[in-house]
């Protein structure tokens, strides 16, 4: 995506980007199918337009998350203690990535999250 | 020409409809599988751009009630995938799309040029 095209849909990706953080962080208790739906879908949507708006940091993290969303919601993986706090952790860096994309145009670090998301879950971004 | 977008993403939505209005689209827009299917046999359009993952009703099962449709076979379908979702573009294929376009690494000349094609045929 050029220059005129990242100002044109910044506030709009700011907006949507906002809302599904919000989704994430109220569902990402993750204890009904319908709060993991909810948490999967938010993860999946905020992922695809990160990318395209070339913030792959806050883009990859949420791949990870989406990975993890779509095993708990196939049945694929159980929440244990420690994969929910690396959840919670990786929902909160996503948050303040989008903030940072606010203030400054850019996104924030994500791989100490991503890797830690992996080892919680025994998923893989690239798989 | 007349293009149906069919995706639950709001930026998504926007997005794709302003860009392709800009080069003389008419944009017809779906929030999920259900409404596109009926949008798809009101708006009759041209080319369908259809997400894989929606609420209600996603992508594949939208496929698939097309293929049912005779009124709606002929209408090739564009789907997006994502980082990830390569085995998906096969099953979404067997079940009657057209072509795919990677929605994470956007390139919208290389978009234009599949929309153009597909509509040649």
């Amino acid at each position: 995506m050029d220059k005129s095209d990242i100002a044109e849909f910044k506030a709009l990706y700011l907006q949507t980007a906002k809302e599904y953080v919000d989704a994430m962080r109220k569902n990402m208790v993750l204890t009904t199918d319908e709060a993991i739906n909810t948490f999967y879908m938010s993860a999946h949507s905020l992922k695809s337009q990160s990318l395209v708006m070339n913030y792959k940091e806050t883009g990859m993290l949420c791949g990870v998350l989406e990975k993890v969303g779509k095993a708990l919601k196939e049945k694929t993986l159980s929440l244990s203690p420690e994969l929910s706090q690396e959840i919670a952790k990786a929902v909160e860096k996503v948050g303040s990535s989008v903030s940072a994309i606010e203030t400054t145009d850019k996104d924030i670090p994500t791989n100490d999250e991503i890797i830690a998301l992996e080892s919680a879950s025994g998923i893989s971004l690239s798989q | 020409m007349k293009l149906l977008l069919i995706e639950d993403d709001k930026f998504f939505h926007n997005f794709y409809a302003r860009k392709l209005q800009e080069i003389g689209y008419t944009v017809e827009v779906a929030s999920d599988g259900k409404e596109g299917l009926m949008k798809m046999r009101a708006f009759k359009p041209d080319l369908v751009l259809l997400d894989l993952i929606m609420p209600v009703m996603d992508g594949f099962e939208v496929l698939t009630e097309k293929g049912k449709d005779a009124t709606l076979k002929g209408i090739p379908v564009l789907v997006f995938s994502t980082l990830g979702q390569d085995a998906d573009i096969k099953k979404a294929k067997d079940l009657g799309a057209t072509d795919y376009a990677n929605k994470s690494f956007f390139d919208f000349d290389a978009l234009q040029k599949k929309i153009a094609s597909l509509l040649k045929k």
